[in-house]
Parts: structure tokens; C-alpha cells; sequence
């Protein structure tokens, strides 16, 4: 009985793990943020506080990333958010996995997002310039004027 | 044949290493033919697509050009936008225009995958696209990349939009990977299939080569003889039909008194003797020359006569001569005897070549041993040469003539003295025109044992006759002889003399007398023939146990004439009468001579005063 319960468990195990898998287009697109979070905030472990993402997501985050999640703002390093319905004012960097967010978060640095089955990573130049985030010169490409994407 | 055989297998491994060789050149150049086809299918794939989107742009160009409107006009990149809507597929996935703006960077003109106008938005390429879509700006050519790392597309097609010479937009269509995989698909049954196919050839190669191998080690094998490491005669027979007769000169190498080594020293000595004696050979030939152990002690070499020089031959063959006489073989010095036939062109084959080597190893033989001899044509119908003998010897036409002996006073005849002769071309040959050339060789004992059977054929259709066989002193040495004579049943043996014929001298006198006696007992009477004339002497006289002495023709003749002669006859025949033989005289030509005898006491005699030698059936009919 003992054999049969270890079993059914191991079973179990490797069927959560087996669907804990994450798919390619996901983890790139975690290892992209989370080396944005790095060099943005220039910490090894960036604490970063989540809003709007999903359980499975952030645990992605934890499981695949260095980076720390925090369950408060204040001790944030960096903010994610994602599916924003109401205005959101924070004096940290805060960036949005979607587009629609960028309405209610005004001070965002930049959007994430997949189009067109490629990854695209727009840094809004007059947002960093405020808020005087210094990215190295890799992120050149990615940076552009905020005007583009609220014309679109 | 060894040397086609030797073609055969360098052809093969060739071919083998070639197909090895192509073998591992598809698969180290599998990647780029592999690419060869994707690009090919990919281009097949995608070229209708494409030739769509051309003459979509070609339909909507106006004189600002295409992509300077959708640049300035919202409302026609709507329109394009729609219309590039209809070719998308689960195959295709996206496709968008994109253009090159003064910073380098690549921004959005039209995006089929929303509705929303994504004009100016940055376009971020995958980091494979980058250069890509650089390159299509310098070279103005259409590209397509395959996403590896990504699994959200498949392949990406970039048609550059060119005005005047200058790249000035892109169409980037984005296949799905279902499109991707159907091709990898593709292209992966094609490896396989040339991989298979390569592979199949190379293992059904390595089979035949394998196979071929191990039959060609089991033939040769069977080719060769496992004593003196040379051929042997199983691999003559395969090369008889095959070998380029006029290109060889045969020769035959035999060991003089080889029986002798094996009788004094053992088997186990003269097969070492063999092997070195081989061995020898094989140094004093050359690469492209045949040796053969073609009997106990025989060998056939088969000498390659390249410039059709006869002295070369002859020159290897005294080489080899020369070589074996100063070489001692386990201590023992041999000679050896070489027949030689230098005109295979004359020889109908290989077997009637050999023939005439064996002749004239024959006449080596017969000529003392330790020497080369020539093959040489008979050259006029009167000579018979030693090829036609052995044939007419082993075919058997061989005939027995008789005189006979008589009764010197009744001249009735006691019995019929069988003298051999020959049929060559439908004339019948003395002995005086062939037994030399065969005393001393294997032929005459052969020639003997015709004799013996010829003459038990005339005493069976003769019943009334006796007959005497002539018999050199080797024949009663020869075992095989002796056999024969044991053999014959009793009736004849009563009416059979041997007589004891004058020939070359013998060194085993003990065992010829105890032959003699053997045949004694078993019933057969033995005459000392042409007593007075050469080897026959007082040993025989005294040792062999005779009932007849034949006095040799040379001194019956001079018995009227000279004195001395007559005396020492006169003796002969007194000797005779005291031990029981009797005395026949030969040569008896006239009745003088015949006179003569009875008055010296002779009983019998034997000579052209009686009968000539006449054929059985003239004398006995």
C-alpha cells in the first residue's frame, strides 16, 4: 500500500512539474525583463513588485530569473504592471507588459509586448530622460519617442 | 588468370573506396544540399505569395510610388492592409511592411495581424532579422531567414520594395511553423532517403567485396600446394583456357633420382627438399612467370616470354640449372633435368604444349640427366620423335613381330622369339628407329607392358605356340612389370621364355636375381639373350638361373671364319650341355652357317636362313 501510495505521487509530482514546463516564447521573453530589471535598477537581486500578472507568471519570474519578489511597493525595486483598469502613480520604475496599461500608468518607462510572433521592447525615451534612467548602449534600438506609439 | 583475378579485386576496392569516398562527401556536404533543397522548396513554397504581393504593389504604385503613399496616406495603408489580409493562411501568418527611417531603425507601415494602425511603431527584428534585413538594403535582393530559436514563426520572407535602384521598404511575411515543419519534413525524408541510399550502396558493396574476398582466399587456397607453396594442378586446369599461350614458354623441372632421396633419406627429408627446391624456383623466376607442381617431384613453369626471345628463356632455364647444382638441399646435392618447349605457338593448347616440354624432359632423361633439352619437330616421315612415340605408346599401337627359333635338324620350331614393332603413319617402325630414344624412360616400361599384353593376346589366339618376350634388365627391377608378369595366368606363363636382352648396365644385381627367380618358380624360363655382345656376361651366366643361351649373331657369324671364335662357341655349348641349358645360336643367315652349328653341337638356332620376323598372323596361319 505504502509502494502504491509513493506511486501515485511520484506520478502526481511529475505530472505538476511536467506541466510547470514553460514555453520558449515565455522564458524569452522573462530573461529579456528580467535583464531590463538588472539593468535598469543595477542590482544583482532586484526586488520587484507585480500587478496585474498572474500566479504562474510570477513564479516563472522566481523560478527562472534572479530576480526577488516583494509583496510591497515601498520595498520595491522595479514594478511590473499588466491589465491596469485604474490610474497608477508610483515614484519607482514601473514598466507594462501591455499596451492598454499605458493609459492609467503615465510615468511607465516602457511597454512589452509580442507582435507578430517577435518580442517588442519599446523604452520610452522622454519617460527615462525624466526619470533619469540610465540603460547601456545595447538598448539604443529599443529606445524611442512616446509620441509613435500613442499616435498608434 | 591470377593477375585478371588480381584486376578484378584492385577494380572493386576502387570502386569501393570511391563510393566511400562520394559516400562521406554527401554526408559532410548533406548540410549544404540540405540547405540546396530547403532554399529550393522554400522558394517553390512561397513563390505564388510573393508573385501576389509583387503585382499587388505593381497595381497600387502611382507615380509618388508605393510605399512614399502609404507613408503619407492612412486611408490606402487601410486599403493595403485589407488586401494583403486575404493571403493569410494557417500556412502564413503575418505580413507587414516595414521601412528604414533616417536612424537606422525599421518602423511599421502596414501590419495585417491588427487593425489598429501601427504606422511609425518601432519594429523590433529578431536578432537573425537584423542583419538580414540590412543585407536586402545593400544587395537588393529578396531573403528568407528559418527561426531556430523561436517557436512563435516558422520562416521569414523579406521582398525589398525598390524605386530607383533604391531599397525603400520591405514586405516581411512571416511563415507559420507548421509551414516550417512541413519543409524540414520534406527536406529530412530527402537526407534520409540519400543517406539511406548512400548507405545501402556502401553495406551491398562491402557484402559483394567481403564475399568476393573470402572466395577469392577459398579459390586460391585450393590453388595451391600446401608443401611447396607453389600452384598446384587444380589451379593449371583453371588457367588452361584462359592463358595466353604464345605469351609463355613451358617448361618442365624434374628432380634426377628423386625415388632415390626418398628411398635413402625418408618422405620427411624429400618433401623438405620439395619446399626448398620450390623455393629455389621461385627466386630464379620472375613476378610474372607461373611455377606449377604439376607431379611428385615435376614442376611446370610457365615462363613469361616477353620480348619473344628464345635465348631469355633458355638463359632462366640454365640459370636455374646452374643454381640447383651448387645449392644443397638439406646436405644433399641434386640435379635436376628441364625440357623445354620454346614454340607454343606451334601447340594447339596448353596440354599439348606440356606434352611437348615432357618430351623433351624425356630426352633429358634419356640423355644422362642434369641437362636442358629443346622440344624439337620430328623432321622427315623416317624419324619419329619422342611427342609421336608417346602418344603411339600410351594409344598402345604397338605390334609384335615373330621369328622363330628351331630345331637345327627337324627344323621344326620350338617357339617364336616376339620382336616389337611400331605403327607410325601406316608404317611399321623397328625397334632400331625408337627404343632409344624411350630406354631409360618412364615410356619404356610403359612400351614393356604393351609388349606383355600384345603377346598374351597372340597365345590366347594361338594356342599351339610358344613365345619368348624380351625383357631389359630394368624391366625385372620394375615393379609394376614384375606385377603384370606374376599376374598372368599359369596356362600362358607354361608357354612364356623372358629373355634377358643386352642393355644398359644395372646396379642392383641382387635384386635382379632375385626377381628372376621369383618368375622362376612361378613357371616362367628365362633365356639370356645376345650373350657375347656388351652387358651380358659371366654374371648372368653364372648367376642367373637360365634354361636358354642365346648367342649373339655377331659371334655366330665369324664362327667359319675365324678359329678362335669357334673354339670358345664350341665351349659355350659344352658348358651349356653340363648345366642343363641349351645353347641357341643367332644370326644364323645360311645353311653354311647352319652346318657349321650342328657341327659344333648346337641344337638350336634362330636367323633369316629360318624365317624373317613375320606378324602373327602370317607366321601362325
Amino acid at each position: 500500500m505504502k509502494r502504491f501510495i509513493f506511486i501515485i505521487l511520484a506520478l502526481i509530482y511529475v505530472h505538476t512539474s511536467y506541466g510547470e514546463q514553460i514555453e520558449v516564447y515565455k522564458l524569452y521573453e522573462i530573461k529579456i525583463l528580467s535583464k531590463l530589471v538588472t539593468d535598469v535598477t543595477k542590482i544583482k537581486n532586484p526586488k520587484v513588485y507585480f500587478i496585474g500578472l498572474d500566479r504562474e507568471e510570477i513564479k516563472a519570474f522566481k523560478k527562472y530569473t534572479p530576480i526577488k519578489t516583494t509583496y510591497s511597493v515601498e520595498d520595491a525595486d522595479f514594478i511590473f504592471v499588466k491589465n491596469l483598469s485604474r490610474p497608477l502613480k508610483i515614484n519607482k520604475p514601473v514598466f507594462s507588459l501591455d499596451f492598454k496599461s499605458l493609459k492609467y500608468c503615465k510615468n511607465c518607462f516602457g511597454v512589452f509586448s509580442w507582435r507578430n510572433g517577435r518580442p517588442m521592447l519599446i523604452i520610452f525615451k522622454e519617460v527615462i530622460n525624466s526619470l533619469k534612467i540610465h540603460l547601456p548602449k545595447e538598448y539604443d534600438y529599443f529606445i524611442d519617442s512616446k509620441k509613435y506609439i500613442l499616435s498608434g | 588468370m591470377l593477375a585478371g583475378r588480381k584486376k578484378n579485386v584492385i577494380f572493386l576496392a576502387t570502386f569501393l573506396i570511391i563510393s566511400l569516398v562520394v559516400y562521406t562527401y554527401i554526408y559532410f556536404t548533406l548540410p549544404v544540399l540540405q540547405q540546396k533543397i530547403e532554399n529550393r522548396i522554400i522558394t517553390y513554397s512561397v513563390e505564388n505569395i510573393i508573385y501576389s504581393v509583387r503585382r499587388l504593389i505593381k497595381e497600387n504604385t502611382d507615380q509618388d510610388g508605393f510605399i512614399e503613399t502609404l507613408l503619407k496616406n492612412a486611408s490606402f495603408r487601410d486599403k493595403i492592409r485589407q488586401k494583403l489580409q486575404l493571403f493569410i493562411t494557417d500556412k502564413l501568418r503575418h505580413i507587414f511592411i516595414v521601412y528604414k527611417d533616417e536612424h537606422g531603425k525599421y518602423r511599421y507601415i502596414v501590419d495585417v495581424s491588427t487593425k489598429e494602425d501601427v504606422f511609425n511603431f518601432l519594429f523590433i527584428p529578431l536578432k537573425e532579422e537584423r542583419d538580414i534585413l540590412d543585407s536586402i538594403y545593400k544587395n537588393k535582393r529578396s531573403k528568407y531567414v528559418i527561426h531556430k530559436d523561436i517557436n512563435t514563426i516558422g520562416i521569414t520572407y523579406f521582398e525589398p520594395v525598390i524605386k530607383e535602384g533604391k531599397v525603400i521598404g520591405t514586405v516581411i511575411i512571416d511563415f507559420s511553423l507548421k509551414a516550417l515543419k512541413e519543409i524540414e519534413d520534406l527536406v529530412s525524408s530527402i537526407k534520409v532517403g540519400v543517406l539511406s541510399l548512400a548507405t545501402f550502396t556502401v553495406v551491398t558493396l562491402f557484402f559483394i567485396f567481403y564475399y568476393f574476398i573470402k572466395s577469392f582466399i577459398l579459390k586460391q587456397r585450393a590453388y595451391i600446394d600446401s608443401l611447396t607453396g607453389v600452384f598446384n594442378r587444380n589451379y593449371l586446369e583453371e588457367i588452361s583456357d584462359v592463358l595466353e599461350l604464345k605469351d609463355y614458354v613451358v617448361m618442365l623441372v624434374d628432380i634426377d633420382h628423386f625415388k632415390r632421396i626418398n628411398d635413402t633419406y625418408g618422405h620427411e627429408v624429400g618433401d623438405k627438399i620439395l619446399s626448398k627446391f620450390a623455393e629455389t624456383i621461385k627466386q630464379n623466376l620472375r613476378r610474372d612467370d607461373i611455377i606449377i607442381r604439376y607431379g611428385g617431384e615435376e614442376f611446370l613453369v610457365l615462363l613469361k616470354n616477353y620480348r619473344k626471345q628464345k635465348k631469355d628463356s633458355l638463359r632462366v632455364a640454365e640459370r636455374l640449372l646452374d643454381t640447383i647444382e651448387s645449392t644443397e638441399f638439406n646436405g644433399i646435392k641434386i640435379t635436376v633435368s628441364i625440357g623445354i618447349n620454346m614454340d607454343t605457338d606451334k601447340s594447339r593448347n596448353l596440354t599439348n604444349a606440356i606434352k611437348k616440354a615432357d618430351t623433351a624432359l624425356y630426352k633429358a632423361k634419356r640423355e644422362g640427366r642434369n641437362r636442358i633439352e629443346i622440344f624439337t619437330e620430328a623432321k622427315d616421315d623416317s624419324e619419329i620423335s619422342l611427342s609421336q612415340l608417346k602418344e603411339i605408346i600410351e594409344n598402345g599401337h604397338i605390334i609384335c613381330y615373330y621369328q622363330p627359333v628351331v630345331n637345327l635338324k627337324t627344323k621344326e620350331a620350338v617357339y617364336y622369339e616376339a620382336l616389337a614393332r611400331i605403327v607410325h603413319q601406316n608404317r611399321i617402325l623397328p625397334p632400331a628407329k625408337y627404343i632409344n630414344q624411350i630406354k631409360g624412360t618412364f615410356l619404356y616400361s610403359k612400351f614393356t607392358k604393351n609388349v606383355i599384353d600384345f603377346n598374351i593376346r597372340t597365345l590366347k589366339k594361338y594356342p599351339q605356340i610358344n613365345i619368348s618376350i624380351n625383357l631389359a634388365p630394368t624391366d625385372f627391377l620394375n615393379e609394376s612389370i614384375l606385377n603384370i608378369l606374376m599376374d598372368i595366368d599359369d596356362v600362358y606363363i607354361k608357354r612364356i621364355k623372358l629373355e634377358v636382352i643386352e642393355t644398359e648396365d644395372i646396379t642392383d644385381y641382387d635384386l635382379l636375381k632375385k626377381n628372376i627367380d621369383e618368375l622362376i618358380r612361378k613357371g616362367y624360363e628365362i633365356a639370356l639373350d645376345d650373350f657375347g655382345r656388351g652387358y651380358i656376361n659371366f654374371y648372368y651366366l653364372t648367376e642367373i638361373n637360365s634354361k636358354y643361351l642365346k648367342i649373339d649373331g655377331s659371334v655366330i657369324r665369324n664362327i667359319s671364319q675365324n678359329d678362335q671364335y669357334c673354339k670358345v662357341v664350341k665351349n659355350l655349348v659344352n658348358y651349356c650341355k653340363d648345366t642343363n641349358k641349351l645353347a641357341i645360336a643367332e644370326f644364323v643367315e645360311n645353311e653354311e652357317i647352319c652346318s657349321k652349328l650342328i657341327e659344333i653341337g648346337f641344337e638350336y638356332g634362330q636367323g633369316y636362313y629360318f624365317s624373317k620376323p613375320e606378324p602373327p598372323e602370317k607366321i601362325f596361319s
